[in-house]
């Protein structure tokens, strides 16, 4: 195992520069000189004076590869400069507004979980019947609709005819209600279906006939057989979309006016704050490789079968 | 026991799904939306809430535009205030303006929300410490540019003295952007007293008492404010950026009020203002102009009888008709008449629709209708004019797309470009247009600060600097600038105004209203500020 860590490690590591690299190559083509912009954005005139001493303040006199190594250098620190808008820390503003985005990816996993397997179990048990069909249409509807639609309607039904929830807000169980169900919905679209099929396979291996010939019951051989199996793989699946989740709930947070990192990184984009897209960039990259790193060795843990003598998989 | 475990399973399935669907029962709700909905039973205890389409970054009077400066009114107080064209009192009782020292006599008894003490030495702090910190950004305005020093004459008497008259000193002091009064406490810290400032203590009516960054902020009555305490006891202004959620929230009672362009689009205003229980008003006055500057730099545009000719083609009454769904009123001149000292302009004559003399005067022009393309040529070349906007403000879309088909009527080719609002600015001052669309400063900066830009690097200015009016106009804004009698003032902006005018400069377009929706369980009326955008809480009257 930890040779195969060992070997992951570079791997992981290109993958992060390399996104660092993107993102940093495609904030210089910008036709906008963000010394400029940053004139501009405080209201000062912005002459070809300030604008050269404002390039040399930022760094931006220098070649794009010094200006990477340089942000590279005090990213690893955490220092991801400051922010052009507030000319606050930028590591600060990501970081403060972290925990709202993962309480409301976490609701979002809870539910996304509980339902599928809820609706996975029972589409298989009763394969075919008018349920599963049901269930088969929600699915398809599920993975296929917009976020920000879905998020609308949701809001619609809940808050303004039903009013149960508040639209906006930021806090309570009842505030991260709606964007967490619109953050699960695909979620759940996705899954279900496959937690069916991974259910129906194992229902027709050898071992359940085995079980069935030992005379256990059929809830039993569901419940402490076919389940572990099937399920066990889903682990590294829900693994994965958590980062997923987490990079991809900027337009949830949007919509639902959720105080999150990733409405702030919006905002950013909007109005060119370079610094905090970076920063963005590197988090969510990060975010999103330990997540897939975790659901590697979770599906190692499951079946070790999976590694080679050589820690490769 | 595997019963059990799926039994366990779906029990802790039941519970979230029971949590999650979060009956209508609870408490908290229901006490948010008791607060909203304004069953207020006296005016003193009304509590309501807006939404907002920026967030606050700091509550410094000096920040960037949107978010925090469409509520710092509330919180920070000037010397004077701007109302309808005129200079009133507020934090300065009188004053008295002699060449270039302007004498100001201040209110007494006035306390910041902290308990410090208003007075000349604390304004005197205010104008020096933002010509110290802050002058590369608010230097345009002039009373801090051209600061000479500021003088304590006692207790409550201050003058300020710049280093030449400027006619719209007084103008400058009433603006809230920047010339808002801090408290001397404020000024205790290191560096820039400007720059991340996180508690509010100024003389206004209104102190933020609670917020968490990116949601909501809340505005409670200052105990220590000296004027009558306003109706509303408490606003919470929640930071939604989407424009559907704000429109939403407002229908579903949670928000009581949007108010402003930049949260309320003229679609949704229009969508809104008739809805059940809700109801829309426009301000009588105007905040702002919008008007095309043309690129001067342009040979094709060089020729007066072009520009002309673009400015007769656009049918203005379509769209303001048609797509500002008369929401904002024609513009004859690029200032409204009754903004200060732009009285002269009615005397000149406006650009009048007509696609037949523009025809003709495009034909004058040399350039000649090609049938086959329906577009007009002079030596092999076809008129083709690019008009750049930022994409998403208020209805440049459709304004752009509907000015395309009028131009097209009378042979000129119209391609459009938008942006967002750097990449537009830069595109702009790189010369990387024909047409743009462009706007005013607005109230209360009008007409000055945006005539002074005119040589000063500003969008203006760099539009029109190969006219050949351009040095006319310069002589005029310069000669302007030495002067704070009236009636010369008044005589030199119309003499630029003029210039501008018969130049054919710039096409006037519109100028802006300010609109608002708001609950009429809630809220009985809102009176406008008169600054674009702004949300004056004390100018709300509550449902009783």
């Amino acid at each position: 195992m930890l040779k195969y860590l060992l070997k992951r490690l570079p791997g992981l590591i290109a993958v992060l520069l390399g996104v660092t690299i993107l993102s940093f190559i495609v904030a210089n083509i910008s036709e906008v000189d963000p010394a400029e912009a940053y004139l501009r954005l405080n209201s000062i005139i912005a002459t070809d004076e300030a604008k050269e001493a404002m390039r040399h303040e930022m760094g931006l006199d220098q070649p794009i590869p010094v200006q990477y190594v340089n942000w590279l250098k005090n990213a690893v620190m955490l220092d991801f400069g400051k922010s052009y808008v507030s000319r606050n820390d930028v590591g600060h503003e990501l970081f403060s507004r972290f925990p709202s985005t993962l309480m409301l990816v976490s609701t979002a996993m809870v539910i996304a979980v509980c339902i599928t397997l809820f609706l996975g179990i029972l589409s298989a048990l009763r394969r075919n019947s008018v349920f599963d069909k049901i269930v088969h249409i929600f699915t398809l509807v599920g993975a296929s609709t917009p976020q920000f639609w879905l998020g609308y309607i949701l809001v619609l039904l809940f808050a303004v005819h039903f009013k149960l929830v508040p639209v906006t807000g930021y806090g309570s169980m009842q505030t991260v209600f709606l964007p967490a169900l619109t953050l699960a919905v695909p979620i759940i679209g996705t899954n279900v279906r496959v937690l069916r099929a991974n259910i129906l396979e194992n229902m027709n291996q050898d071992y359940v006939l085995y079980a069935k010939a030992r005379g256990l019951s059929k809830h039993k051989i569901i419940g402490k057989h076919v389940l572990k199996n099937a399920a066990a793989p889903m682990l590294t699946i829900f693994a994965q979309t958590f980062g997923y989740t987490v990079a991809g709930s900027m337009i949830v947070e949007s919509v639902f006016a959720w105080p999150g990192v990733g409405n702030y990184a919006v905002s950013a984009i909007l109005s060119r704050d370079l610094p905090v897209i970076n920063g963005y960039v590197l988090i969510m990259a990060l975010i999103f490789v330990i997540c897939n790193l975790i659901a590697d060795i979770l599906a190692l843990k499951i079946n070790p079968k999976l590694l080679t003598e050589d820690g490769d998989l | 026991m595997k019963t059990k475990q799926i039994f366990t399973l779906l029990l802790s399935l039941l519970f979230v799904v029971a949590l999650a669907a979060c009956n209508n029962n609870t408490p908290a709700l229901n006490e948010t939306q008791g607060n909203t909905s304004g069953t207020a039973t006296a005016a003193q205890n009304v509590e309501l809430t807006t939404c907002e389409s920026t967030d606050f970054i700091s509550f410094t009077p000096c920040g960037h535009s949107g978010g925090f400066q469409n509520y710092s009114a509330n919180i920070y107080e000037t010397l004077v205030e701007y109302e309808d064209g005129e200079i009133k009192p507020l934090l300065a009782e009188s004053w008295e303006v002699n060449g270039n020292e302007i004498t100001l006599k201040l209110r007494q008894g006035v306390k910041f929300s902290d308990g410090e003490a208003f007075n000349a030495e604390v304004v005197k702090l205010n104008l020096d410490s933002l010509y110290k910190y802050q002058y590369d950004s608010v230097s345009w305005f002039q009373v801090i540019g051209l600061l000479d020093h500021v003088d304590v004459v006692d207790e409550y008497t201050v003058k300020i003295v710049l280093t030449q008259p400027y006619y719209a000193a007084l103008n400058d002091l009433a603006s809230r952007f920047s010339l808002g009064m801090m408290s001397p406490a404020a000024f205790e810290v290191e560096g820039n007293p400007y720059e991340n400032v996180m508690t509010t203590a100024g003389t206004g009516p209104y102190i933020i008492t609670d917020y968490k960054q990116g949601s909501y902020y809340v505005f409670a009555r200052n105990e220590n404010y000296w004027g009558d305490a306003p109706a509303v006891e408490k606003l919470t202004v929640n930071i939604v950026p989407d424009m559907d959620s704000r429109i939403v929230a407002l229908r579903s009672g949670e928000a009581d009020f949007l108010l402003g362009i930049s949260n309320l689009s003229y679609n949704a205003f229009d969508e809104l203002k008739n809805a059940d229980g809700l109801t829309g008003v426009v301000s009588e006055n105007h905040s702002k102009s919008n008007y095309i500057l043309f690129n001067s730099a342009n040979p094709v545009l060089q020729d007066i009888q072009v520009r002309q000719a673009v400015a007769e083609a656009i049918d203005k009454e379509t769209l303001i008709t048609g797509v500002l769904l008369s929401l904002q009123d024609n513009a004859d001149y690029m200032f409204d008449p009754d903004l200060p000292y732009c009285n002269a302009e009615s005397s000149l004559s406006p650009y009048e629709y007509s696609p037949e003399d523009a025809a003709e005067l495009l034909d004058d022009a040399g350039w000649t209708l090609n049938s086959a393309t329906g577009i007009r040529e002079k030596d092999g070349a076809a008129l083709t004019l690019k008009l750049t906007y930022v994409a998403g403000y208020g209805s440049n879309d459709e304004l752009a797309q509907v000015m395309k088909s009028q131009l097209a009527k009378v042979g000129i080719e119209l391609t459009l470009e938008s942006y967002d609002t750097a990449t537009w600015a830069s595109k702009f001052y790189d010369g990387g247009y024909d047409l743009a669309l462009a706007f005013s400063y607005g109230v209360p900066y009008d007409p000055h600060i945006t005539l002074n830009g005119m040589i000063g690097q500003d969008l203006a200015d760099a539009s029109m600097q190969s006219f050949d009016f351009k040095a006319n106009l310069n002589a005029s804004i310069t000669e302007l600038l030495t002067t704070s009698d009236s009636a010369q003032v008044e005589q030199l902006i119309g003499q630029a105004i003029k210039t501008i005018h018969t130049g054919y400069g710039a096409i006037p377009l519109t100028y802006e209203n300010e609109l608002a929706v708001y609950n009429s369980k809630s809220i009985n009326g809102i009176t406008f500020f008169g600054q674009p955008g702004m949300t004056v809480i004390k100018n709300i009257t509550p449902a009783q």
